[in-house]
């Protein structure tokens, strides 16, 4: 495990341009990584494959599920009235959301899993 | 009849919704973008974590989620000074601030939380249930704003 924060006492670093506000100090560069370090990690298009994907879920599905819950379940086939039947949609496409959220966390909390063993120092 | 509907009526309800999108959204937009400093300044030691920091951005979008729900809600029953009454138009007044301000709130949290969350865990791994429980709780702020929203909106 590296110290990330060892070289508090040079502010100046190669990256202090990027401080914000935040006062925690910033990251030093690492020394410039051999081309041995790039095999180990997965390839860059399937974390961003994934991470779309789950985007994706994450900002159509529920206002999909809100127009299609609206109006075909519960517009359509019980015949609800407006307001209920908004109500009711606006919950269906909450729960869709926390759903895709919740799926989304287990998989980025396993991938971590299966990433850590490979990391060395 | 006059009293009961007069012109200024659906101003409040507009007024609602316009503030249940804008509030959410400035509150997303902060927690979104205090996160994403944090990420980008982990994320130069550790990139494997990317995948696992973004969670606090994700959440911070599911606020502007709750006041584009809240949004619809009340602009799909606006309608004419006719047919749209003063206390239609207070009820959405209210559901629209209750969910704006408390995404707002929420998506605060969430900023500050994610920025010092995800450079925690960039050097203590076992920070990230920490730091998805805390990020839930600020979430469910949010969530209380849209409950009280949809219940004010059926009355």
């Amino acid at each position: 495990m590296f110290n990330i924060n060892s070289n508090i006492s040079n502010p100046a670093g190669p990256f202090s341009q990027m401080s914000n506000t935040d006062s925690t100090p910033i990251m030093q560069a690492p020394e410039p990584a051999g081309p041995s370090n790039s095999g180990q990690e997965r390839p860059d298009l399937e974390v961003l494959t994934t991470v779309f994907y789950y985007c994706f879920t994450i900002i159509v599905m529920p206002v999909l599920s809100f127009f299609v819950t609206k109006h075909i379940v519960f517009g359509g086939m019980f015949g609800v009235d407006s307001v209920t039947s908004n109500v009711y949609s606006a919950i269906a496409a909450i729960i869709v959301v926390h759903i895709s959220l919740a799926m989304f966390i287990k998989r980025a909390y396993s991938e971590a899993d299966r990433v850590k063993p490979q990391k060395q120092d | 009849m006059a009293d009961q509907n007069p012109i200024y009526g659906p101003f409040f309800g507009v007024m609602g919704a316009a503030s249940a999108i804008i509030f959410s959204s400035l509150g997303a937009a902060y927690g979104t973008a205090k996160a994403g400093t944090g990420i980008a300044a982990m994320s130069v030691m550790r990139p494997e974590l990317i995948m696992k920091s973004i969670i606090p951005v994700v959440m911070a979008g599911i606020i502007a989620i709750y006041g584009l729900v809240v949004a619809v809600l009340i602009s799909g029953a606006l309608g004419d000074s006719t047919k749209y009454t003063a206390y239609k138009g207070f009820i959405h007044l209210g559901a629209g601030l209750a969910v704006g301000f408390s995404g707002l709130a929420a998506g605060f949290a969430i900023g500050i939380v994610g920025d010092a969350g995800v450079r925690g865990t960039a050097q203590q791994p076992r920070l990230f249930v920490g730091m998805i429980l805390i990020l839930i709780f600020a979430e469910v702020l949010g969530l209380y704003g849209l409950i009280v929203a949809i219940y004010l909106y059926t009355k």
